[in-house]
Formats: C-alpha cells, structure tokens, sequence
C-alpha cells in the first residue's frame, strides 16, 4: 500500500531535496555567495568533528578496553621479612627488597589519611581517577609560562608506581590516566588510598607509612600525631630534597612544604586554622638515626648466616625449600635462636681479650680474626655466635669458617675410646716422639712426659704421641674417632643434604693416625656442638638457628623441633667430662676458669702446620648449661700465629697457645654468657672400664693404688622416647633398673697424675718468637703430615 | 528355673557359694533375668547384668590399683618400680613415648616428627583411640599450647611437669575409656547367652581382666569380639562381620574369629553364609585403616613390617629355645609360623571330625591359643585375647581359674625379670624365666584340652547341655552358628 501512495504522489527523497533547492531564491543566483561557502564548511566541519568525536570515543573505548590493568611492579609488593632474637620480639634485623611492612587503612591515623589527601590530592575523594579540573588549570598554567604543574591525582601515582615504568612519555600519560580511570572503577577510594599509603617511598629506604614511621619517628603508625603526619605527608612529595637530617637547606624545605601540608588540612577543613597554626610553629621532634647501619658490625653475620639457614629449610606451605624471593620480599616473621644479651655478651668478651694494639712482630692487627660460637646442650641452640670483624669491613664468618681444630679433637678419641673399652687410667705412651709406621710424631717442645701415662693425663696435658698411641692401640683406631666425632655432632667431610651441623661438612676430616690432633677444619659452631653432647651427657641434639617461619597471615610455614640422639652412653660421657674438667681445673685451660668458679670442662688446641708453623688457636668448653668454642686465625685462616700474636706479660704465657688469648676470650664470653645462671653441676665420673681391645698393650707400670671400680651404669635416669616397653622388645632384658642412685665413686684415689710431676702449663714450653718455629700441641716432623 | 544357677551347677562356685548359704535351692524365687524380671511383688531388685556389671567395674578397678604404685611414680618410664611392683602400663608410656603430649599424629609424616619419635606401633584403631584420647586429655589439660614443647628435646620433655601431670590425666582419660570397653564387653557376652546369664562373669571377675586390663589397649580388640560373638549368636551376620571389621582394626587377631566362622560354614559345606561377614569385615576394616594409610602410608606400614620382622621375642617357647641353642631369627619366624600353620590344620581336623558341629566360641579359642602357644612372642596382656572366647567357649570355673593363675605368675615373673630383679648375678640365662614362660605355655594349654575335649565329646559340654541348643539336635542342619 504504501508502495502505492508513494507511486500515487509522494516524489522520492533527492526529488524533494533538489525540489527544495531549487525553491531557495538565493540558489537560484548564478553566483555562489561567500556564506554559502563558508556553510558548507561549517557542515563538512561539523560532519568530519562527529566522525573524529565517534572515533574518538571508540578509540577511548577500545584503550579502554585493551588496556588491562597490568602486574604490579613487583617490588613495590613486596614486604619485608622481620627477624627476631630468641623470644620472638627483639627485632634483630630484616631483609627487603624495599623496607615495607603493608598494613590495613583502619591502623593508619586519620590525620595522616587526611594530611595526604590534603597536600597531594583534595579531589580525591570526588575526582575519578584524573583530575580535569587540575589538568587544565595545569595546562593554563604550562602555557601561561608560569611553573610547571602536574596535576597527578593520588590514583594516578599509584598507578605510576605500581604498574608503570617512570619514563616520561605521552604513551605513558595515556596509559595511566586510562588505567587511573580503570582502578578507579574496580576498587574503592579506601582500597586506593590504602594501596597508595603502603606503596609510596618515603626516603631513608621506607616505603609505605608503617616503614616510615619507623624512619623518622621510631613509632608504629597508629601514634603519628599531627605534627609527625604532615611531616611525613610532606615527604613523600618529594624524599630525596626534604629529609630533616640532610641538613638546614632540607629541613628548610621541609618546613616549607609542612607549611603548604598544614594549610591545606585547614582550607579543607580537617584541622581548625588554631590547630594549623600551633602545628605550623615549628617541626616535631626527629630522634637520632640508628647509627648502626643494617648489616654493620655482627649483625650482617647474624643476617647472613640466618638467611641460608632459611634457604635450606622447606616451606610446608609450598614443600619446596624457601626462596630469595620468600625470604627478601615475603614479608616473613623469622624466629631464632640467637639470644639479644649473649650475643653482646659475646661480642663483649672477644673485644675485651683481643690485641688490638700493634706491635712490632704483632702487625696489622685486622688480620687478626676471632670465631666463636655457643650452643646449648639439650637443645642444639645457637644461642650466640661471633663472625669476625665488621661485616661491612670482611663477610666471612669465622664462627662457620673456623680454623684446624688441632688438640679440641682429643676430646672426640677420649670418647672413641672409652667406648671402645678403655678406661681413663688405662696408659699410653707419653714420651716424645713416637714413630707410627713411617710417621714420627712429637709433642709440644718434644717434651718427655713417660713411657705411661693416663689417658687423663694425657687429656689435661694435651700429650700427643699419647693420643697417638691410643689411636694405634685401637683397631680402626682413626674411623673409630671418626665415628665417634660424627655421633657427636662434628659433620662429616663431605658435605651432604642430611648432614648437621654449621657448615654441615668437615674439611680434611679423614681417617689418619693423627687425627686426634686435629688437622681437619671444623667451625667453632659444630665444636661447640660436639662439646655441647658431652655436657648433655652423650646426648646430641644438632644445632639450629631458626625457630619458627610464619608468613603474614600467622601460617606457619617452618618450625623446628628438637631432636636427639644418644652418641655417648651418660657414663661414657661424665667420664670425658671429668677429664676436661681437668683441663680447667689444673691443666692447659686453667685461665678459662670461669671467674665464679663454677664447674667448668674444656679443652685447649693448636694446629700446625707442615711447616710447623701455628696456623689456629683454640678454647672450647662447657657448663653443663652452654658450650662455647673459641678461635683464633690469621688472614686467610692460615696465617702464622706463633712470634705474631704478642706474649701476654700479665699472664706470662705466649700468644699462641691456646690457653692466653682463646682460654681468656671463652673465660670473658662465658662469664657474660652465664651472669646470673644457676651454678650446675657436673654428674659424677663413672670410671667405666671396659675390656680394652687385643690391639692394646699396655706399657708396665707399678701397681697403681686399688681403684674401685662402679659397675656400668645403664643411660641414667633420662626418659628416652623409645616406647618401653614395646610390642616386640628386644630379647634382652634392655632396661637394666637405671640407677641414679649409684654412689659417686670413691673420691679419694685420684686416677690422674700418678706419673706425670704436676706443673700448671706443662704443656706450655714458652718458646721465644726468635727461636724458630715452635713445636706446638699437634706439630709433626714428618713431611707431608700435618699436625 | 529359666536360667542356669552357677552354683548349682559349677563346682567352684558351689563351693565359694557355701560361704552364703550355699547354692540356689530347687524352689528359689523367680530370678532376676531377664532384665524385665523385676518381680511382680516386689521392690527394685538386683537383677544378673547389674550384678555382671558391678563385678566387672570392681574387677577393672582392682586392676588400677594394683598399678597404683607406677601412677604414684607419675608413670614414670624409668623408675624401677613399674617392674619391681608389676604395675608397667604401655597407656601412659604412649603420651610421651609417641608424640601424644605434643599431639603428634601417630602416622605424622613430618621429618621432624618421626626424628623425635617412633611410629606408633599400634593398629589403626588403636592409633586412632591413643589419637582421642590424647585430644581429650590436651582439653582437659587447658589445651596448652604444644608449640612450646618442640623447643625440648623429647627426653626432656617427658620429665616436665606438665607433661608429668598430663600423662596421669591421659591414664585416667584411657582408664575410664578401657572400663567402658570392659562393661561393654560384659554386656555383649551376657546379651549372648540366653539361659546361662552368668557365663559373663568369667570375664566380668576375671583376675587376668584385674591383671592385664590396663596393660595395654587389648580391651578395645577384646569388646570388639564379645561384640562379634553377641551378633553370630543373634544370627546377625553383617553386624558380627562390622564388628570383626573393627576388632581387626584394633589387633589382627580378631580375624581368627573370622577364620573359625568360616571354618564352621566348611564343615556345613555353606559357604555362602562366609561372604556377607566377610564383606562387611573387609570393609570395615578397609575404612577403619583409611585414615592412617591416606595419611602416612610409610607409617602405616610400620606396624606391619614390624609384625612380620617379629623373632624369638619374650614370654615364647622360642626364647627359650634360643636362648638354649640360639637359633637363627628368620629360621624361627619360619618354623613358628610353621607349626601355628599346622595347630590351625589340627583345629581344621577336629572341627571335620567332631561328632557334632563344635561351638563358634570354640574353634576361635582353637585357632587363637595357637598363636598365643606357638606364636615367637608372648605378652601378658595377651592372656585378654582369650577371654571372651573363654567365657562362651568353657565356662568352667575350675580350668579357668587354672589358666588364669598361671598367667597371672607369668605376668609378675616376666615384670620382675623385665626389671634385671631375676637375672642371675652371676649373668647368663635367667632359670626362673625360662620357668615364667613354662607356666604360661601349660596354663593356655589346659585351657585348649579342656576345650577341645568338649569338642570331641560334646556331651561334656555344659553350654550344650542347659542351653537347649538346636546342635544337639543333630539331624537338624540348622543355619545358624552357635557361639
């Protein structure tokens, strides 16, 4: 039908349209006027700008849509992972990508949200993301010639910081302003602000406020008062020109800008102008800036040492071992062992003994290093430790490098042995030198001590070619050792993933005639662990560092528990105790005798080298509460000590052996380490005897006076964790009644010193610097043998 | 009469009962069962299972008593006074002995865990219940927090006062688990007899339950048998076979009911009637080890192992001969198995041949006295394995209380020799244990003669002569098995 209307009369729409036009009386003109001109420009103007606008707005669409909010630069979400000394509150230090501790909006002052918003953006709870208004008043402005503006909306910096590189480029300005309008569609103002807060650089390495706060105030968040707000809301407009510890021209600046930060908090109406004004008088109180740097003096070792010790444990979350990334940027709580007050009781006592003073055969005196470590037995706690110099000065840690152990080992071929049925009386050859196989081996000044004498003796007086004897008088005397050592907690040589222990190999722990006399190195850390398993009464427990790993959320991600293996029986081990005791009481050691002459046991060594020069200086020992190890190295760990290290007059004794400057050093730390401690004593000696093996021929002595003897005692009174009894026992009758009641031995016959004249450091032949190198504890003279 | 007056017709009761006035008199009054019994004319009265169950309840705790000493000790695992006074309790050896003061979980597979603890060596079920119960005594401690405890090393731990305190709670948490076990398992024997009510006095006052009942968790096996036997005698099969499911869960041998069951259903040639228990049990079983194995599948499979690798251990024939000749271990385990093989075969012979179709109660006591005789390893508490099956199988005072007496002195001597008090001083093989394990060897074997006399006479069985059972019937082929 309508088909046929239009047929009927309707004319066609370009009919209608030149049929307007020729009505127009002004088309009809033959010339075109100058308006009709310029009308048609106006209509293809208009025509092409709705076609732009279209395009335009489809292009801003599609951005729109193609831009995806990226991953966030990842460093800016990182958090720092906190570590803590033994309890869980001491702060010790921490590891960060950036310095960050991100917390929720709620923990942040008002003021502080406020002076923010204040100073760097007051539309934005209104804007959407961009500021038009800011950009085109900072357009004016630019134009104008007048400074150049930004008009960077909070959003907009967050999204800088977060997603974009910090190029200057209109790629760049698009994108942000694009992905600005983006987040401010998908998160809330709060959400915003919060992410801003936590994000942003505050200078002194802060990022974030929390950081900040601790930067410059020494304050969590939540405390920041007005003052210490606008300060900080200052700051982060730009770090690196307002820092008040950078001197007057920046806190001139600051002060400026605090001003600016103050003002706009009362033109929005935050604060009353009173308020602004009483706060504008001047700056809050900045307090003095750590002056500790984060890695400097012990605790860079602390950091260090802590750091790989995570790195090898298993993240339960994950199953996988911990990563830098966790560690670094995880925001982690790391809990250790390590104890506040011993740590500095420890750096203490090394800094009290070390020389320090240069002399002239004592040069360069900082090529002097210092290792100690403390363990606690029953747990395998290192409760403190002490790496060397400044960290910032030398990383190594002497603590885990350590130096030859020298005579520290004999303790370890005592055990052996009295496992491998020999009794501290039993005797050995103590006369200098002693030849095994083609090996010669000597004792210190080549000193005579007997044909025989006690393996207490030879304990207290460091007497090698005893020592050397005894490793003879054993089958598979050296493995035994070995063997011995290892249950103890001295790890292996080579280095493997089950192992213990800091580090967990032993360099040069080999199974050789002299391995009594310790030519292998082995760090005060596992020394002292070893030790720490006699105190504990032959149980050993491997040593740790970290306690605890959470993550942010409180999930726990590591946790250690103590472990324990019996290495010695309890009378096998109180008897190597009463021979260190020894030591202490009237031996080698006697000036780590600790000053409230509690019960002490330890041990002195010196290594030598091929040359038979000293190359390492110890003291380890114990309490029955902690074990300490002590040494002293030079340069790379084997420099020369004997004519170096200065004579001590006011002990009268050399400065290489063990007994001055290590004994002293582990006197000084332990007496700190131990202020206050329960005086503990040691359990009785047992004097176990075995049946000592077909390989020992004892040398003839006269009869010694009648020695009781005790039966052997079972493990004491200790509740082991095996189930007793069990749904298949072994056939045995294996609990024998323990008896914790068994009288102590008869204290009247002393076992020790029936031969030997009794000498306070008979050990100690007190050779002059001049005289050569000096034969020391462990020296040898046959070639290729060290000692 | 509806039921069966013991002191009528058992001789040591007659005579204990002398003391009272002596047996029930031929015109008595109504008795007290069943339960409904109470009389028509009177007050409250005293009725069989109130009886039954008091005397278990006074039974079990006699048992704790006697272990006062130890408890006195705090359960201390080294004093000698567990052995001296024979008062060694596994219970509260597991709260520091696996990990429980800490709340371990039995198959933890932590490295950490397994470092500072054994697995447990306990069947699922039991790991289980030591599980519970540990949760339990944690709660009622104040659940303090355990985290603190891995900062000790576990010889150390056991020794802290708390943990001290909390193993006394654990004991008691368990005691009164282990009573409830004891009462249960007096139910189900007394619901299983219908005319002789008192047969579940043989385990309600039994001394061996006094003696053994708190040794380990052999209860929890134990009532889960009664359980079983309660269910065959109701001609519940599905249920008796849940329940062997779950006895088999808690200690393998409960299976051997199983195999005595199925031994019975071979002698009928029925063996259709074998699948539903046997489903049922397989299942249950399957699901009662679930956790353990989804959980630690290396741990579960300690216990295993560890029962496999089991040679001449304590309380055996074998120790003995080892200790006199010293055989070679894997030469042991394969001749003890050997000949408990052929015990079964002998019990197999004797349930063919017997003249009438023998009790279930019977062939199970058969084929679970094998194990305990020739088995390499023998345990006091394991007397319980016998107890129900006793009571149902030979509920005669005489031979029971012979049995028992002889496992009673295998108890104390193996504790004494346990704690080195009968080892000789002059060192060598201790006599007076070779004698502890000669005692119990003859004990469990008077109680299998006199057992399987009956079987091969059943007129001398006194279950068969006053319960009325359709087995004495012999030209009727009835499917139901009687316990």
């Amino acid at each position: 039908m309508a088909g046929k209307r239009r047929a009927a009369g309707d004319p066609s729409t370009p009919e209608r349209l030149r049929g307007r036009m020729t009505r127009n009386p002004r088309s009809q003109r033959p010339r075109p006027s100058r308006g009709r001109r310029l009308r048609t420009w106006a209509l293809r103007l208009g025509v092409a700008f709705v076609v732009l606008a279209l395009l335009g707005v489809a292009g801003f669409v599609w951005l729109y849509k193609s831009v995806d909010i990226p991953e966030a630069n990842a460093e800016f979400l990182t958090n720092a992972s906190i570590v803590y000394y033994d309890g869980g509150k001491d702060e010790l230090g921490r590891y960060a990508i950036q310095n960050r501790d991100s917390i929720p909006l709620g923990e942040m002052p008002d003021t502080l949200k406020e002076a923010v918003v204040a100073a760097e953006d007051q539309s934005f709870y209104s804007n959407n993301g961009i500021d038009t208004k800011g950009i085109a008043r900072a357009l004016f402005n630019n134009v104008k010639g007048g400074s150049t503006q930004g008009a960077s909306t909070i959003t907009q910096q967050y999204v800088k910081i977060l997603y974009l590189t910090q190029e200057r480029s209109y790629e760049r300005k698009v994108k942000e302003a694009i992905l600005s309008l983006k987040i401010q569609r998908e998160f809330s103002k709060d959400e915003v602000l919060a992410g801003y807060l936590n994000t942003i650089y505050f200078g002194r390495g802060a990022y974030g406020v929390q950081a900040a706060a601790q930067a410059y105030f020494r304050v969590p968040v939540a405390e920041l008062d007005l003052r210490q707000s606008a300060v900080l809301a200052s700051v982060l407009n730009d770090p690196n020109d307002l820092d008040p510890a950078d001197g007057r021209e920046a806190r001139q600046a600051l002060k400026g800008r605090y001003q600016y930060v103050l003002d706009s908090m009362a033109a929005t109406g935050k604060v009353t102008d009173a308020e602004a004004a009483e706060a504008a008088k001047r700056l809050p109180k900045f307090p003095k800036q750590a002056a500790e740097s984060t890695y400097g003096g012990q605790r860079g070792h602390m950091l260090t040492l802590i750091k790989d010790q995570v790195l090898g444990l298993t993240n339960a979350d994950t199953g996988e071992r911990f990563t830098e990334e966790e560690v670094d940027g995880g925001g982690l709580r790391i809990e250790t062992t390590i104890d506040k007050s011993m740590m500095s009781a420890m750096e203490r006592g090394v800094e009290e003994i070390r020389p320090t003073e240069a002399t002239d055969t004592f040069t360069k005196p900082q090529a002097l290093h210092v290792g100690a470590a403390t363990v606690q037995p029953g747990t395998g706690a290192l409760k403190a430790f002490y790496g060397g110099q400044d960290y910032l000065k030398s990383q190594l840690n002497w603590a885990v490098a350590g130096g030859q152990a020298g005579s520290t080992f004999k303790p370890f071929a005592v055990a052996a042995a009295l496992k491998d049925g020999f009794s501290l009386d039993d005797r050995f050859d103590g006369n200098s030198p002693i030849e095994i196989g083609d090996t010669e081996f000597e004792n210190q000044g080549d000193r005579d001590y007997g044909s025989a004498v006690t393996l207490t003796a030879a304990t207290q007086d460091s007497i090698n070619t005893a020592f050397i004897d005894l490793t003879d008088s054993m089958s598979d005397g050296p493995q035994k050792i070995i063997d011995t050592a290892e249950a103890m907690g001295i790890p292996p040589e080579k280095a493997r993933p089950r192992n213990t222990g800091i580090p967990n190999n032993t360099r040069g722990l080999e199974p050789n005639t002299g391995v009594a006399l310790g030519s292998q190195t082995v760090s005060p850390v596992n020394m002292a662990t070893g030790y720490a398993t006699i105190a504990n009464e032959g149980v050993f427990n491997p040593v740790y560092v970290i306690d605890k790993v959470t993550d942010r959320n409180g999930t726990v991600l590591y946790q250690h528990k103590v472990t324990e293996k019996r290495a010695l029986s309890a009378d096998i081990a109180s008897d190597v105790s009463y021979a260190m005791q020894q030591v202490v009481s009237g031996g080698s050691g006697d000036l780590a005798q600790l000053d409230d002459g509690r019960p002490t046991a330890g041990k002195t060594g010196t290594a030598t080298n091929d040359e038979g020069d000293v190359v390492s200086s110890w003291f380890a020992g114990f309490t029955p509460q902690l074990a300490t190890a002590v040494v002293y190295v030079r340069g790379t760990g084997v420099g020369k000590l004997d004519g170096w290290l200065p004579y001590s007059a006011e002990v009268g004794r050399d400065g290489y052996f063990g007994g001055n400057y290590p004994a002293r050093t582990f006197n000084a730390i332990m007496n700190g380490e131990l202020e206050g401690a329960d005086v503990e004593e040691f359990p009785d000696p047992a004097f176990v005897d075995g049946e000592a093996p077909d390989t020992y021929d004892p040398p003839y002595v006269p009869p010694p006076p009648a020695q009781t003897r005790e039966p052997d005692r079972d493990d004491g009174p200790r509740e082991e964790p095996t189930r007793k009894p069990t749904k298949q026992p072994t056939k045995q009758p294996t609990q024998e009644p323990p008896a914790p009641t068994t009288p102590p031995p008869p204290p009247s016959p002393e076992p020790t010193l029936p031969s030997v004249p009794p000498s306070p450091q008979p050990s100690d032949p007190n050779p002059s610097p001049s005289q050569g190198p000096a034969r020391t504890e462990a020296s040898g003279t046959a070639s290729g043998r060290r000692g | 009469m509806t039921h069966v007056h013991p002191t009528r017709e058992d001789g040591v009761v007659r005579g204990l009962s002398e003391v009272v006035g002596g047996p029930v008199g031929d015109h008595a009054g109504p008795p007290a069962h069943p339960p409904a019994g109470r009389a028509a004319g009177g007050g409250p009265r005293v009725t069989v299972l109130g009886v039954l169950l008091a005397a278990t309840a006074l039974t079990f705790a006699l048992g704790l008593v006697s272990k006062a000493a130890c408890a006195g000790q705090d359960w201390s695992t080294t004093d000698p006074s567990r052995y001296t006074h024979v008062c060694v309790s596994e219970v509260p050896d597991a709260w520091t002995g696996e990990g429980l003061a800490e709340l371990a979980w039995p198959w933890s597979g932590d490295a950490q865990t397994r470092q500072r603890y054994p697995v447990t060596q306990e069947p699922a079920l039991v790991g289980l219940w030591t599980y519970a119960t540990a949760r339990a005594t944690h709660l009622l401690a104040g659940a303090p927090d355990v985290e603190d405890r891995y900062a000790a090393a576990p010889g150390d731990l056991a020794s802290e006062p708390d943990v001290v305190a909390e193993r006394q709670v654990f004991a008691a948490v368990n005691a009164v688990g282990l009573a409830g076990s004891a009462l249960l398992a007096t139910l189900a024997l007394w619901a299983s007899r219908r005319r002789r009510p008192w047969d579940a006095a043989v385990l309600a006052a039994a001394p061996v339950l006094a003696l053994a009942g708190f040794v380990s968790f052999d209860l929890l096996p134990v009532v889960a048998v009664a359980g079983a036997l309660w269910a065959w005698s109701r001609n519940r099969l599905v249920v008796a076979g849940v329940l062997v499911g779950l006895g088999a869960a808690a200690g393998v041998w409960p299976v051997l009911v199983l195999a005595a069951y199925a031994l019975l259903c071979l002698r009928d040639r029925r063996p259709a009637l074998l699948l539903p228990p046997l489903v049922t049990a397989v299942g249950v079983w399957a699901l009662a080890n679930a956790p353990a194995f989804v959980s630690g599948r290396a741990q579960w499979e300690v216990f295993w192992t560890a029962a496999w690798r089991r040679t001449a251990d304590q309380g055996s024939l074998w120790f003995v001969l080892d200790d006199v000749a010293g055989l070679d271990q894997a030469l042991v385990r394969g001749l003890a198995w050997g000949l408990v093989g052929s015990w079964w075969a002998g019990v197999l012979a004797l349930v063919l041949l017997a003249p009438e179709r023998p009790r279930l109660s019977q062939v199970a006591l058969l084929l679970v006295a094998g194990v305990l005789v020739l088995g390499p390893t023998y345990e006091p508490e394991q007397a319980l394995w016998l107890l129900p099956l006793a009571a149902l199988a030979h509920p005669r005072w005489r031979d029971l209380l012979v049995w028992q007496a002889c496992e009673a002195a295998y108890l104390a001597l193996l504790w004494w020799w346990r704690g080195g008090l009968l080892s000789p001083g002059s060192g060598g093989s201790a006599g007076f244990y070779w004698l502890a394990i000669a005692v119990h060897l003859l004990g469990t074997l008077w109680l299998v003669a006199a057992v399987a006399r009956t079987v091969w006479s059943p007129r001398r069985d006194v279950v068969r002569a006053t319960e009325g059972l359709p087995a004495q019937v012999t030209s009727t082929r009835s499917t139901r098995v009687v316990v």
